[in-house]
């Protein structure tokens, strides 16, 4: 419970859903200003829509993560072995 | 004997000492120990009454199965015992420092030589000064600031992970985690456990507070919840420390604040951001709505994918509208260049697509094999879990028929309606992905269009691009087929006809007319 790194904390990207999505947002917006062309449009698409799968990657999890942090004022349990 | 004659007690014990309590020894007048202890024993049970009440101090609380201290004033102190089934009522109102009022009967405890109060009810005294105190605090914190709104933080709405401060052995704990789990398990708890009362409680408290502030950056803590369950006063008390108001003020993230039932307010939820009346309302209020949040994907990829439909129409538009008004000249030459520029572009990216996406399948399968391989006990665990889930379920369904279906219902229209939401995005993502096909480089090249490459690989857009004499490769619909140029066939006056090989008839007919097909797409 207390170890599991990575992929809990900063593990992916450190990017959170909130921020997720408002990437995808301005890349919506970014299209459809017409400000960009044909293939920076296509690039630009490509990276929505790997933002949302992830997106959804996050919202179609099923197990809850609890971790336990000792109240002391050392880092937390579990995150040091391995280190980054 | 004068005045002492009209006093009955006196009279009574007197009486009875020297007719049925044991006195000394005939032979030389010495007391036996327990000849003494028996004398006591009279003495206090004829000189007190059955039961009394007592105000004190409490000090020296110390508990076995029974709970021991002293109650004291300035002049003395008085032994006091609660016994367990006491305790079990009254036990929590015996704290060190605290003044109470106790019921009880005295007694002597030969054996050992000691008297006793032995307590049959404790009720504290100065409640009163308790909430003075709170007032007094309220009060300053006030004038510092502590509870001005502007200092007040919009929750976030999607937290990576939630700071829990409570007792790891509460019900308070429970509740937040079962609440979470079924909004939307991903987000992550990171528990900081802390005694939520008696002596202590406030600084552990405001410790685990602050630890968590330290730690938001590295586990990715977007808020905290402090809470603990319903209680008294005093057990409430820790939340209304000093201590603990400054470490929820301090707190780099924001603070939510659930401390006892609705009725109850403690200084640490006036100061936090939010407030909520019980644990699982502060976890809902830190806890998206997942069903929501998998509609609002839904809808952002439908965006995203018409956003680029437009530009992939646009971009061909463009081209028709220019091959429309030169029609009579010559259709290729004029539309040439931007046909090919649309269908490189789209090709390429095409390619990279589908080539990145295998890349990154084939990258994630090589990666979850070698996981599996390292990290077996992940596996173990996740079948854990389930055998826990499936058995949590069997036992609830056992447990109550009627509360188990109705939960299982509600768990079940949860899922279906996520479900819902998401395949409806699949739907449309799928028929987006057709359209998206149509307008595709494919596509143009089966209508008899062709795209000409020099030998570097590049797009021929121009005369210049292939002088006589260069290889080019031109791509045909299935195949492709490599020529010599011969000449820029500028001499001639007719434009360039040799370097592209010509539509077949079909494609030119097909463009002189507006194309019924290509008309539909609009």
């Amino acid at each position: 419970m207390a170890k599991k790194k990575a992929e809990t904390a900063g593990g992916e990207g450190a990017m959170g859903f909130e921020e997720a999505m408002a990437r995808v947002e301005a890349i919506v917006e970014r299209i459809e200003s017409g400000e960009v062309g044909l293939e920076e449009s296509l690039a630009e698409y490509e990276r929505g829509i790997a933002l949302l799968k992830r997106c959804r990657e996050v919202l179609e999890r099923a197990e809850l993560r609890v971790r336990e942090l000792s109240a002391d004022a050392e880092p937390p349990a579990g995150r040091r072995e391995g280190g980054a | 004997m004068d005045g002492s004659l009209f006093d009955p007690t006196r009279m009574r014990a007197k009486r009875e000492a020297s007719s049925r309590a044991p006195g000394p020894d005939a032979g030389d007048g010495a007391w036996s120990v327990s000849a003494l202890a028996r004398a006591i024993e009279h003495a206090l049970s004829a000189s007190l009454p059955a039961s009394v009440r007592v105000v004190g101090e409490v000090s020296n609380r110390r508990e076995r199965t029974h709970v021991y201290f002293d109650l004291k004033d300035e002049g003395a102190v008085v032994s006091c015992a609660m016994f367990q089934s006491v305790a079990r009522k009254h036990g929590a109102v015996i704290a060190d420092g605290r003044c109470v009022l106790l019921s009880g009967r005295v007694e002597w405890y030969a054996a050992g030589g000691r008297l006793s109060l032995i307590v049959t009810k404790a009720e504290p005294v100065g409640e009163g000064a308790l909430e003075a105190r709170l007032r007094a605090l309220v009060a300053e914190l006030r004038g510092l600031g502590y509870f001005d709104a502007e200092r007040k933080r919009p929750l976030p709405t999607f937290p990576r992970n939630i700071g829990v401060v409570t007792s790891r052995s509460g019900a308070a704990l429970q509740d937040v985690l079962d609440t979470i789990r079924r909004r939307c398990p991903a987000v992550g708890v990171v528990l900081a456990d802390a005694r939520v009362q008696g002596e202590g409680a406030a600084a552990e408290v405001a410790r685990a507070i602050r630890t968590l502030g330290r730690a938001r950056t590295e586990l990715a803590i977007d808020a905290v919840l402090v809470t603990r369950g319903g209680g008294s006063i005093e057990d409430l008390w820790a939340f209304n420390e000093r201590v603990v108001a400054d470490a929820v003020r301090d707190c780099p993230v924001p603070v939510v604040c659930a401390i006892g039932h609705e009725t109850d307010v403690t200084i640490a939820e006036l100061v936090a951001d939010e407030r909520a009346a019980t644990p699982t309302q502060a976890a809902m209020r830190l806890t998206p709505d997942r069903v929501a949040l998998a509609r609002q994907v839904s809808s952002e990829r439908m965006r995203l994918g018409q956003a680029i439909l437009r530009v992939l129409r646009d971009a061909r538009h463009r081209t028709i509208v220019a091959t429309r008004g030169t029609a009579l000249e010559d259709p290729e030459l004029l539309t040439r260049a931007a046909r090919e520029r649309f269908d490189s572009a789209t090709r390429t990216i095409a390619w990279g697509v589908s080539a990145r996406t295998r890349e990154a399948h084939a990258r994630l399968a090589r990666l979850a094999a070698r996981l599996a391989r390292v990290r077996p006990e992940a596996a173990l665990a996740r079948r854990r879990a389930r055998i826990d889930a499936a058995g949590g379920r069997l036992a609830r369904a056992i447990a109550g028929r009627v509360d188990a279906s109705g939960l299982a219902r509600l768990h079940d229209r949860l899922a279906r309606s996520m479900g819902v939401a998401l395949r409806e995005g699949d739907l449309r993502l799928e028929s987006l992905e057709r359209e998206l096909d149509a307008v595709g480089p494919g596509r143009v090249l089966a209508r008899g269009y062709s795209v000409t490459l020099d030998a570097r690989g590049r797009v021929v857009r121009e005369v210049g691009d292939a002088p006589a004499g260069s290889a080019i490769t031109t791509r045909l619909a299935r195949g492709s087929v490599t020529s010599v140029v011969q000449g820029d066939g500028r001499e001639s006056g007719t434009p360039a006809r040799e370097i592209v090989p010509s539509p077949p008839a079909a494609a030119r007919r097909r463009l002189a007319r507006p194309d019924p097909e290509q008309m539909g797409l609009f």
